[in-house]
């Protein structure tokens, strides 16, 4: 039995904001974060209120962020995450109270995908299930947790976009009808804020607590819609853009891309490749700014050249090499992999440009000295 | 509808059936639920859907309610079952003598069998025991156990009823010694709340007996937890149960890639106070392999308690000696009107629970309201948050 | 914006990533490393644009660059949620971008050497 303080967000309906209460709890080798979570509940706080119902990972209910990590309680032990453990409710989705949030948006994005929710049999006894479907990792896995949407840098600020769960829905579709129309999920997803709008960080992927894998489900959406026949025209599903609703209200906006809590790779590289970009379009402008001195003639430009010769110039030139080496190879990545290349090995990909990165990196910079010093 | 307020207490399987039947009988219904909606013992259940073979010899009365029940839900609620049917194995000798009176008590009790041979039976499951002698396909299946009751409460919602999770009583609201409605604690705003009600339904599982000391009476309910394990892999697509009387780790429930083994029992005081003794997760391990050996090294992705809510002497001992059926108690018998209390029942047998007590709230409120939930399909789960 | 301008846009901007990969490291080389003492001279400027073929390449490296920069500020733009009405206006203020890129760069090459 070891000691825990439990860090717990707290919030009810009319308070001004939110605050952490601390509670003490002990936990032995299997207590979960959920049967702390409980006991608080039970013998400190009857006022804390919280999601569960299953206790296995099947209902997909206790979903919450555990030190900045998005989990499902029931399963996460206490004892490994450290003496102080943080509990907050999953971002992106209203708050209702403490850790509950209000899962009707979820579910009015998740619904539209339109895929049958529960196989009516599962492999009947003497059934011979067709080639290859024995080995799909069935949607029907997803919990409807929304751990993916909390994870999902693009959700926390683009409240049109479909997100990862409904587009992982629709992908199940595809590949496995059940009498319901794919043309019509591929339809769906065939939108700006659809499949489009992935920038595959694979966050969602990363989070799933039944490996449902939605970033590489809309890779997969992305690859059928480039490959397939041209889809016939057809009108659009009702609703198909959902109203900026007051969810809008509840997505975290843009500071969620300075939010370094829990996190892996794949949101890193979202985050960089975005301000990478920006910086390299403000690269742009200036670029175009310094060649107006081309315009000048012959005396403008080479006192010009004689400034970009400094020390100075080189770190910056040094710096911009990078932006360009990293948005440059991390597109590669998004390009290829948003295609549905090597979704599966998405990370592998990632770290071997990264080493690409440092390679050209190195390479580049000492050739830039070389050659300015060598004039 | 009526002008008549009902208000439920618990939001379980029994609460969300009774809120769906008693509003399709034009009542007025409100159910308050202390935490999330099936956050109790419904949500922890196996997901079995019982066909009721395994009550058929001891407890025939519960399993005709199963059987029955399980007729009806695949009607009302389709989608909401995997129909993998289950099997029942005989590894033993002594399993083989249990044969012919499970064998009658299920034709007793009208739950169809067919016997398979060894060989059969091995065909359909090959991760089962190769030592097992016979075994006896019935129609068990796979529920979502909170997904089916969300879907009675997606439709009474839909039709009028006022569902309150996170909303905790304290208190019943008494006239002279008639209950006229319920207090307690709205823990979204932190904030006290009272309804009015005609009649008051205790629906509180194994918490029931202390709603029902709020109005001094007494219901014999006694919480009896059980352990269950869900470990990695589907290591069969049936339901299996082992072919003797209900005993400890012998079903075996397959849930998406999960496999679900059940269970242990014993009683306590205080269903919020519940255990998971290691060597309840060992016996499960043991037990559950003699059926499935491969569970013996499948990792464990969960072990849980939940506490059913059996009807029966605080006397009892382990639970097992107590039925799985149901009882509704009128409080006037003991001189407090306006307040029932439903306890016992399962969740495969919800929907009958719901039947017989709102049947008698529609006595009791002077109503001629048959009930209609065998035939009205449910809404999907979804419908709960639309 | 039609259904299918999603898939459009996201192709040119993965397409026109790719070539930029490639016309980039091109100018790169030819700009900086080649180029004695890592930038051109006025003179050597003129001389290069002189050339047909690298006056094709350098425009093609402009016109690409200006749709892939347009194209990644709408995303950016996407990314903070706009109404409808928004939207459209970032279409055309990021498509106005693009226009002045191409123009300002195409004067350049008017006014270099000729000027």
């Amino acid at each position: 039995m070891s000691t825990v303080t439990l860090r717990v967000f707290r919030f009810k309906q009319g308070d001004a904001a939110p605050h952490y209460d601390t509670f003490t709890v002990t936990a032995g080798p299997r207590t979960t974060v959920l049967e702390a979570l409980q006991a608080v509940r039970r013998d400190q706080d009857p006022s804390l209120i919280l999601r569960h119902s299953c206790h296995h990972a099947s209902c997909g209910t206790c979903g919450m962020r555990v030190n900045g990590h998005e989990v499902l309680a029931c399963v996460t032990p206490l004892a490994d995450l450290g003496p102080v453990v943080t509990v907050e409710p999953l971002q992106n989705a209203p708050l209702v109270a403490d850790l509950v949030v209000d899962m009707h948006p979820f579910y009015a994005t998740f619904t539209q995908a339109g895929m049958p929710l529960v196989r009516t049999s599962d492999n009947l006894a003497g059934s011979h299930p067709a080639p290859g479907i024995e080995t799909l990792t069935r949607f029907e896995n997803c919990l409807e947790c929304g751990l993916c949407l909390s994870a999902c840098p693009v959700v926390a600020t683009d409240p049109l976009y479909l997100g990862p769960a409904a587009m992982a829905a629709a992908w199940r579709v595809v590949q496995e009808p059940r009498g319901a129309d794919p043309a019509q999920a591929l339809a769906w997803v065939d939108q700006e804020h659809g499949c489009w709008r992935c920038h595959l960080a694979f966050e969602c992927s990363t989070v799933c607590p039944n490996d449902v894998q939605p970033g590489q489900a809309i890779a997969a959406l992305r690859q059928r819609l480039v490959q397939g026949e041209p889809a016939p025209p057809r009108p659009r599903p009702a609703a198909a853009e959902p109203a900026p609703s007051p969810a809008r209200a509840a997505r975290r906006g843009l500071r969620a891309w300075f939010d370094p809590r829990g996190r892996d790779v794949g949101y890193w590289a979202f985050v960089l490749h975005r301000v990478t970009g920006l910086a390299l379009v403000f690269y742009l402008v200036l670029h175009l700014w310094v060649l107006r001195l081309l315009a000048r003639g012959p005396q403008a430009w080479d006192d010009f050249i004689a400034l970009a010769r400094s020390p100075l110039f080189l770190a910056l030139d040094g710096v911009l090499l990078f932006g360009i080496l990293f948005h440059g190879l991390n597109g590669l990545r998004v390009a290829l992999v948003g295609l549905g290349r090597g979704a599966a090995r998405h990370k592998a990909l990632f770290w071997a440009l990264m080493a690409v990165l440092v390679v050209a990196l190195l390479v580049g910079v000492a050739a830039l000295v070389a050659v300015v010093h060598g004039a | 509808m009526s002008a008549y307020h009902v208000v439920i207490i618990g939001g379980g399987a029994t609460g969300a059936a009774l809120a769906h039947d008693l509003t399709l009988r034009g009542v007025q219904v409100t159910l308050v639920e202390r935490g999330e909606v099936t956050s109790g013992t419904t949500g922890r259940h196996h997901g079995l859907l019982h066909s009721g073979a395994r009550y058929a010899v001891k407890d025939p009365e519960s399993a005709r309610e199963c059987i029955q029940e399980n007729t009806i839900l695949r009607r009302i609620a389709p989608g909401s079952f995997e129909l993998n049917d289950g099997l029942f194995v005989a590894i033993t000798d002594e399993d083989l003598a249990y044969y012919d009176d499970f064998m009658e008590g299920c034709a007793a009790t009208g739950i169809p069998t067919r016997t398979l041979s060894r060989e059969e039976a091995l065909r359909l499951e090959p991760n089962l025991n190769p030592d097992l002698k016979l075994a006896v396909q019935v129609p068990d299946g796979t529920m979502d156990a909170m997904r089916l009751p969300l879907r009675f409460l997606a439709t009474a919602k839909h039709n009028g009823a006022r569902i309150l999770p996170f909303h905790r009583v304290t208190g019943l609201r008494f006239h002279g010694r008639t209950v006229v409605g319920v207090q307690g604690r709205d823990l979204v705003r932190n904030r006290d709340f009272t309804l009015d009600a005609d009649l008051v339904v205790n629906a509180a599982g194994p918490w029931a007996e202390q709603i029902a000391r709020m109005a001094d009476v007494d219901v014999p309910v006694v919480p009896s937890p059980g352990v269950l394990v869900a470990v990695y892999g589907r290591w069969t697509n049936m339901v299996i149960n082992r072919l003797h009387r209900a005993g400890d780790g012998d079903i075996v429930v397959p849930q998406r890639t999960l496999s679900v083994i059940g269970t242990s029992s014993w009683v306590v005081d205080d269903p919020d106070h519940l255990d998971v003794p290691e060597e309840h997760i060992r016996l499960m391990y043991e037990k559950g392999a003699e059926m499935i050996p491969a569970l013996a090294h499948a990792p464990m992705r969960a072990a849980w308690a939940a506490a059913r809510p059996l009807v029966g002497s605080r006397q009892a001992q382990s639970g097992r000696e107590l039925s799985r059926t149901f009882k509704v108690f009128d409080h006037a018998e003991e001189g407090v009107e306006g307040f029932v209390t439903i306890v016992g029942g399962k969740a495969t047998t919800a929907r009958a629970m719901a039947e017989v007590t709102a049947d008698l709230v529609v006595r009791k409120l002077g109503l001629d309201a048959p009930c209609r939930t065998r035939e009205v399909v449910l809404l999907p789960h979804t419908a709960y948050y639309a | 914006m039609n259904r299918d301008a999603g898939k459009f846009w996201w192709l040119v901007q993965a397409f026109s990533g790719v070539a930029l990969v490639l016309l980039l490291g091109m100018h790169f080389i030819a700009q900086h490393y080649v180029a004695q003492g890592g930038l051109r001279t006025y003179a050597d400027v003129v001389a290069y644009l002189d050339s047909p073929w690298v006056l094709a390449l350098e425009t093609l490296f402009l016109v690409v660059v200006a749709v892939h920069a347009a194209l990644g500020l709408r995303a950016v733009a996407l990314d903070l949620g706009l109404a409808r009405g928004q939207q459209r206006l970032v279409d055309g203020a990021v498509a106005g971008f693009a226009l002045a890129v191409v123009f300002y760069g195409l004067w350049l090459f008017t006014r270099i050497g000729g000027g």
